[in-house]
């Protein structure tokens, strides 16, 4: 089920590709002379862009060239519709009525008609064409053959008189610019019968880009008084590289007819006795060479390397137009040249226009055996917003050959009136339409100012904290003390002996200011005080309990100690020591002596201190 | 010890509050030269624009806004360099805005260089680039402040309270360690002395003068690295393409 869906569907899908596709043809007139041309045109057109080719019939009364195609794109309501024009340049070989046979396609519903047209002997006025004006058809040829000369040609034998058969090859010019067009003409002369059929090996031409100069132009011409036919072949060349370029020779194999004897009987008898089997010639133009200068120096910037001479022209099928809508916008080039190497233009990067890919078609033209033509580039450009808009212009360098100077052609801009689309319409000109309404840029720009100040008060904060410079310093010298306090701490943890003595002073001093600021009335408790103070600073040096502690046994321990008190300072202990004993149980002195004995005591201790710590 | 402490924090913050009053008053002053200012940017008067800006941007240069402003309004008077330069300063002091991050991005794209490095991630580099320098630097030593005080706290105390410090300690330990690192790695990635080239395709010589060749021509709005000085020339690195030469100093503006 799912397979036969699926081809109901491929067959629903094909379909339009076949139906959409016709073939049409028509001949640029319907007769023409012997040695003159004509141009067939076959048109395709379908709903799709790729488009086939068509398939030309073989014509045996003429020799086909082509001449180039050009596509043209369309789009009308949202839906393509392409067309491509194939031009042939037909020569007739022989003279009378035929039949162009039907021309198809592949996947066209039906091949064209036949045509008729009717090939005059040369010299004869062929009808003219309805509607034509002065103009000739594109690739027409103006010189009716066969032409009657009278100038001699080259081609003599050795010695003697010329050859009778003999080939000859030259070119327009002796020297050229890269890619400049140089014709070379190739001339095959005969005097005698030719027999059987004729083989043309075109000359070898390596470094150059060729291009067919039809037809095969025939005629007669007097050498010496001699009557020679001719046939003349032409080729454009352009070379492609500077320097001494080589063109190989072109060489005809033939038969003829040759007449025995000395060749002096001509009557009938003769050359009936005379006449011999066919005989096999090959004939060889001699090589040519050709100068190739390059171009000069000061090549603009857009330049792609075309030597002729150009002019562009731009239009646009509608200038007023709605946004969304497409315009297409074609540039046509033409003048001579190797048109065919001209490269796109290189589209604008306008932000209010929207391009697409641009499609390209050449035609060319030989008339007067000079290449050149025309070169279409179509796009599409979608405006996308309403207002005024321009197309801007195309610009196209070239180097002219005769004023050997490089020169442009410039399209000139087309203004665009824009009126708004319809909202909600899609894009048409093959646009991806959007599935669900969205944004179309139109182009791109800075932001606009800031229409608020930017207020950002943690981060000025942190900037400022990051500025304040010596200041860092602070917590690495708080970190320092707190370490040093610690390791004070800590040490003073492992030694409580040494802790002790290192205190003694300090808490000495501290009942020495209390037993100081004490009343009169208490001078017996102030008094006590300071004996205790003297006993506990005393027990503290030397690690031992205050309680039970004599003078004589703190004299005799002190004096043990090293380094050890001197003995003055022992002896102001002793007498403070016992002063204190006194006070304590005889108190009643004046409260400035009280002061004055804590102050004495506070004296005796430091320096007993001080020696200590020696 | 605490009164020390205090002392050093209200020290500490008192720049701190004068730095975050002095942009508002800063604004309130400059209002009418702002609005002056964007008058002339809104009729086009671009290069009139930029000189009014230019005189509130040296009034108040830690103010992202005015540069942001100055940026836009050389841009549009066609100094790509110049804008280029303000745009890396407004973002150098305001990072997260997107208005500054879009702009600088749109002038760079126009000199030929990407905001975002190649090859890397665009939501890292929007974290990265999230803190300005400043901020990263205000912030790494807010974290070292506060371990060290922390870690000098748990010295001098004992027992349980000794034990609940620790983990902020080691919390405020590691917010130094990644501000640093963080701050580090800003401070290479978009080094002090950078500059924009401000002169339309300036030329980078082999040597510090005329008499030396021409090896490269940068175009205007591409950032470089200033390497050395010699009188009115500098030695710069082309940071995107790697390569060094010698520049007129006038064609650098210095960031």
């Amino acid at each position: 089920m799912r397979i036969l869906t699926l081809f109901a569907a491929l067959c629903v899908a094909a379909a339009p590709a076949a139906a959409g596709v016709a073939v049409s043809a028509e001949l640029s007139r319907p007769q023409v002379a012997l040695g003159d041309q004509l141009t067939l045109l076959v048109t395709v057109t379908g709903d799709q862009t790729s488009l086939p080719s068509p398939k030309l019939p073989v014509l045996d009364a003429f020799s086909v060239y082509d001449s180039g195609q050009s596509q043209n794109l369309n789009f009308i309501n949202g839906r393509i519709s392409s067309s491509v024009v194939y031009s042939y340049v037909l020569a007739p070989r022989a003279a009378g009525k035929f039949k162009i046979p039907p021309i198809t396609a592949d996947g066209a519903a039906a091949p064209t008609a036949p045509l008729d047209v009717e090939v005059v002997p040369a010299g004869s006025r062929p009808a003219a064409v309805p509607g034509a004006g002065a103009a000739a058809a594109p690739g027409a040829s103006a010189a009716p053959l066969p032409v009657m000369e009278t100038a001699p040609r080259p081609g003599r034998s050795r010695s003697g008189p010329p050859a009778d058969v003999f080939v000859t090859a030259s070119l327009d010019r002796p020297r050229a610019y890269v890619n400049q067009q140089v014709t070379l003409t190739v001339r095959f002369l005969n005097a005698v019968q030719l027999l059987g059929d004729l083989r043309y090996d075109a000359p070898e031409t390596t470094g150059f880009l060729t291009e067919e100069l039809p037809p095969v132009r025939n005629g007669m011409t007097q050498i010496e008084g001699r009557p020679y036919q001719f046939s003349e072949i032409k080729l454009a060349l352009f070379p492609i590289e500077p320097g001494r370029l080589t063109i190989g020779p072109a060489v005809i194999h033939c038969q003829i007819a040759r007449l025995g004897g000395g060749g002096g009987g001509q009557d009938f008898f003769d050359r009936f006795f005379a006449m011999t089997a066919p005989q096999p010639v090959t004939l060889n133009s001699s090589p040519l060479t050709l100068q190739v200068d390059p171009l000069p120096a000061g090549k603009p910037a857009d330049f792609t390397g075309i030597v002729g001479r150009l002019a562009a022209r731009a239009s646009a099928d509608r200038v007023e137009v709605k946004a969304g809508d497409a315009v297409t916008l074609t540039v046509v080039v033409s003048g001579t040249g190797n048109l065919k190497s001209l490269p796109e233009p290189k589209l604008p990067d306008v932000p209010s226009l929207r391009f697409f890919a641009t499609e390209s078609a050449a035609s060319v033209d030989k008339a007067k055996d000079k290449i050149g033509g025309s070169k279409t580039f179509r796009t599409v450009v979608v405006p996308r917003a309403s207002g005024a808009a321009r197309l801007p212009s195309f610009s196209f360098s070239y180097f002219d050959p005769e004023r050997k100077a490089y020169a442009r052609s410039e399209t000139a801009p087309i203004e665009l009136r824009v009126s708004p689309g319809a909202p909600g319409a899609p894009v048409s000109a093959g646009a991806p339409a959007p599935s669900s309404p969205g944004l179309t840029v139109i182009g791109d720009d800075i932001r606009y100012l800031k229409t608020s100040p930017a207020r950002a008060p943690v981060s000025t904060a942190l900037a400022a904290f990051a500025d304040l410079g010596p200041w860092h310093a602070l917590p690495f010298a708080f970190l320092l003390a707190a370490a040093i306090v610690a390791w004070r701490r800590r040490a003073d943890e492992a030694d409580p002996r040494g802790r002790r003595r290192r205190e003694a002073l300090a808490r000495a001093e501290t009942r020495l200011t209390a037993a100081a600021l004490l009343s009169p009335a208490q001078a017996g408790r102030a008094a006590a005080l300071a004996g205790e103070t003297i006993a506990n600073y005393v027990a503290d040096q030397l690690d031992s309990p205050a309680a039970g502690l004599t003078l004589k046994t703190a004299l005799e321990r002190l004096k043990a100690l090293a380094p050890a008190p001197s003995a003055g300072t022992l002896a102001r202990l002793s007498d403070v020591w016992q002063e204190a004993e006194l006070r304590r149980f005889a108190p009643g002195g004046a409260a400035e002596d009280g002061a004055r004995f804590a102050h004495e005591t506070s004296s005796l201790l430091k320096a007993l201190d001080q020696e200590l710590r020696r | 010890m605490i009164s020390m402490l205090t002392l050093a924090f209200a020290l500490a913050a008192a720049p701190s509050r004068a730095a975050a009053a002095a942009p508002a008053a800063m604004a309130t002053a400059a209002a009418p030269a702002n609005a002056e200012a964007r008058a002339l940017y809104d009729a086009g008067r671009y290069a009139d624009a930029a000189a009014a800006y230019e005189k509130l941007a040296i009034a108040a240069p830690r103010d992202a806004g005015i540069q942001y402003d100055l940026g836009n309004a050389n841009f549009k008077a066609g100094r790509l360099g110049r804008a280029t330069a303000d745009f890396e300063r407004a973002f150098a002091l305001n990072p997260r805005s997107s208005d500054i991050r879009f702009n600088l991005a749109f002038a760079l794209r126009r000199s030929g260089e990407d905001f975002v490095p190649p090859g890397t991630p665009p939501a890292l580099f929007w974290v990265f680039t999230a803190l300005s320098e400043r901020e990263l630097a205000g912030l790494h030593w807010l974290a070292a402040w506060a371990a060290l005080l922390l870690a000098g706290a748990g010295l001098l105390t004992t027992g349980a309270k000794r034990r609940s410090l620790a983990p902020w300690t080691a919390a405020a330990a590691a917010a130094w360690l990644v501000f640093g690192l963080w701050w580090a790695g800003m401070r290479s990635a978009l080094p002090p002395d950078r500059g924009v080239v401000v002169s339309p395709s300036a030329e980078l010589r082999h040597g510090p003068g005329q008499n030396f060749g021409v090896a490269f021509k940068v175009p205007e709005g591409r950032r470089v690295r200033v390497l050395a000085a010699a009188g009115a020339w500098l030695e710069v690195g082309v940071l995107k393409e790697g390569v060094r030469g010698w520049i007129e100093a006038n064609a650098i503006e210095r960031l």
